[in-house]
């Protein structure tokens, strides 16, 4: 049980840093950016290479973090920008972000290639650790869930205190209201699709760290419940996503341990139907909350 | 609102999808990403225009992408090799061999279309391929009612070479080695309750997982469960504690190589000390390049090694290290055999497709790289199996 909720929380973790990035974008700007499934990989392929470079993984994951961050403002120049003043701007940024995905993945897998690839072992400590009641815990995991909680906190924090994150707060409310009051938007985008990218990056790295299989199509493993989490976590709330991201992780596990592993994918998705039926605005979404 | 009444709907469908796709059994691995970047048929070499009958033409197939494509890559490596060093020494009945090579990019219908070109359109005179067994279960029936000799050189599932007289199969099934391993490594290392990990979305993974269950049941092995998992996994941890907290002896997988990585990597990260025994999928260098030090210790079945003392072996793996810069796998290895076979039947018989036909039927401890070859009297190949241990990052050979 212990064992497994610690399993959860690692993986839930994972999928919560995807999630968050993933709303941020669908939040400040309403367009689900596809794309985000490829940074998550991409974050990890640059990392990957740093790595094999014979850079430490200290200095590896934080690079990696901002070049995907940078990445993630590339594609918004490249992919949405031109497009952010037609009036069915949410259709074709959609069809955009999914040609972006296409074109990052077969990218990644000219590259790459299509094995799948792992960090080189003198990069990371195989070290375990055991806890109280038999709980074994790795380094690759207290590395995990330390970034996670770092990631989460900076995060929180700038949502909270820096103009960006008013700024991120008072497009997401009313776009034209906030142009109104003076808020560079064209910044704030800029700024979003740096962090959302980053910690999409950030989860891939960190997936890639921790489950040793880094490949082209690596996403796909956490496309499912990122969306999931999203619509969980009430569409557009930072914090509900994350808390969702990780309760679908828990979930998962649980599923295997108490199930049945053949249901791992069946039963989280049959508790979301069960919870959208009761509660359609989500576990933290606000009915109507930017009707505009 | 519009876009997140959108939302909401698609992401109802995509989990319905997955339900969909959870209970279905047959579910394939395919792949849009890799099915985009290659989806041409490669053409290595194009026969001369009207065969006259002298020279060997040989239709290969590979899943050069898709699920299949860690198989099928090791073993276009191994055939391009053989047909190179044959067509140096003169070829077959002092002609080159002539190839038609494609990639069915792990797809069975485009198998399906590649097998009925290379019979019609492309007359070749036999056919090696299809990589996957489940692609070579539907497209092994056409080359029988077409009589023209296939044989298939990575699959494992049973019943393939009992399609016909004209399906062949060099390879070591799994129904082979399997039991072998089980009753073996049951016996020496005193295993009396296991748990079973299996890939249960991939026709071959799961015929090996049915193995695993009649071999520990033919050897007193009590299997406490068999827990499934998909084969694009990445994360096995709740799976593996699951298995040790039923506290087994031993831990049996039937996982492709990458999904065996997943599963030796969460057993090593939460620190389970058991032996892991796995079929044939785990017999691949990519395995332990993925698994590093986790892979230390795990035991599987195995038709080849690089690091066999056969002489042939040898020479095989020198020239497949010199001229790809890595080591070969068993694929590459039963590729290589495959056409050192056909060439030795058509030498035997004649470069027709009755002519390759009848000397597959006469091949008799034929040396190969994988050890002197015969063919059982379905078809399937029968020599030697081995059981390997990893050691040192290394397979070693410790039962023959």
């Amino acid at each position: 049980m212990l064992q497994q909720t610690l399993n959860g929380l690692t993986l839930g973790a994972v999928y919560a840093l995807f999630a968050v990035g993933f709303t941020m974008v669908f939040g400040v700007l309403n367009l689900l950016n596809m794309a985000h499934i490829a940074i998550f990989t991409l974050g990890a392929y640059i990392a990957l290479a740093t790595s094999n470079a014979g850079v430490s993984l200290f200095v590896a994951i934080p690079l990696a973090t901002i070049f995907t961050g940078l990445a993630g403002v590339l594609t918004n120049r490249i992919a949405y920008t031109p497009i952010r003043k037609r009036g069915d701007s949410q259709l074709a940024g959609l069809v955009a972000s999914v040609g972006i995905l296409l074109a990052l993945e077969a990218a990644l897998l000219g590259v790459f290639g299509e094995r799948a690839q792992a960090f080189p072992e003198a990069s990371y400590s195989r070290k375990l650790y055991t806890l109280f009641g038999g709980l074994t815990i790795s380094a690759t995991q207290i590395v995990l869930i330390l970034c996670t909680a770092v990631a989460m906190a900076v995060l929180s924090l700038a949502i909270a205190h820096t103009s960006w994150g008013r700024g991120l707060r008072a497009v997401a409310e009313n776009e034209v209201a906030a142009a109104v009051t003076g808020i560079n938007i064209e910044r704030v985008y800029v700024i979003t699709f740096f962090v959302s990218a980053a910690l999409g990056g950030l989860a891939g790295i960190l997936f890639g760290l921790q489950y040793k299989t880094i490949v082209f199509d690596m996403g796909n493993s956490v496309v499912v419940q990122g969306l999931a989490a999203i619509v969980l976590g009430g569409m557009t709330s930072i914090y509900g996503s994350a808390i969702a991201g990780i309760a679908l992780g828990l979930t998962e596990v649980y599923t295997v341990q108490y199930v049945g592993s053949q249901w791992k994918n069946v039963i989280p998705f049959l508790l979301l139907f069960a919870l959208l039926a009761l509660r359609p605005q989500g576990l933290f979404g606000l009915k109507q909350l930017r009707e505009a | 609102m519009l876009h997140k009444t959108l939302l909401r709907s698609l992401s109802v469908l995509l989990a319905a999808g997955l339900l969909a796709s959870a209970c279905s059994e047959t579910a394939t691995s395919d792949n849009e990403a890799s099915t985009e970047s290659t989806a041409e048929a490669v053409v290595a070499e194009t026969p001369a225009e009207d065969t006259s009958g002298d020279a060997l033409t040989l239709g290969v197939i590979h899943s050069l992408t898709g699920g299949s494509a860690p198989f099928g890559n090791a073993s276009k490596k191994g055939v391009d090799l053989a047909i190179t060093s044959i067509n140096s020494e003169g070829g077959v009945n002092g002609q080159d061999i002539q190839v038609i090579e494609s990639d069915d990019q792990t797809d069975e219908e485009e198998a399906i279309n590649i097998v009925n070109g290379l019979i019609t359109q492309d007359e070749v005179d036999a056919i090696l391929g299809p990589t996957s067994s489940a692609a070579t279960s539907l497209t092994g029936p056409i080359a029988n009612e077409a009589q023209v000799p296939m044989m298939n050189a990575a699959g494992a599932a049973p019943g393939i070479a009992e399609i016909g007289d004209y399906v062949w199969r060099n390879t070591l099934g799994d129904a082979r080695l399997v039991p072998y391993v089980v009753e073996t490594l049951g016996e020496q290392l005193g295993i009396e309750r296991a748990v079973l990990l299996f890939g249960a979305d991939e026709a071959f993974t799961q015929s090996v997982a049915e193995e695993f269950e009649a071999a520990a049941e033919a050897n007193g092995i009590e299997l406490l469960e068999s827990i499934s998992f998909a084969s694009t996994d990445q994360d096995f941890s709740a799976q593996l504690t699951a298995a040790n907290t039923l506290d087994p002896d031993a831990l049996f997988v039937s996982a492709i190589p990458s999904g065996g990585a997943g599963i030796l990597t969460a057993a090593a990260d939460q620190g389970i000390d058991l032996p892991i025994i796995g079929g044939s999928g785990f017999n691949s260098p990519e395995m332990i390049e993925i698994a590093g030090s986790a892979a230390e210790g795990v035991y599987s079945g195995a038709a080849w090694v690089a690091t066999s003392p056969n002489e042939l072996s040898q020479e095989f793996v020198a020239a497949y290290q010199d001229t790809y810069n890595e080591a070969p796998d068993q694929f590459a290895a039963q590729g290589y055999a495959a056409v050192h076979i056909f060439a030795a039947a058509a030498e035997q018989g004649g470069a027709t497709r009755e002519g390759v036909q009848e000397g597959l039927g006469q091949i008799s401890n034929l040396p190969t790289v994988l050890g002197e070859f015969n063919f059982t009297d379905v078809g399937d190949g029968d020599y030697n199996a081995l059981i390997l241990q990893v050691v040192d990052g290394d397979y070693t050979v410790v039962d023959e």
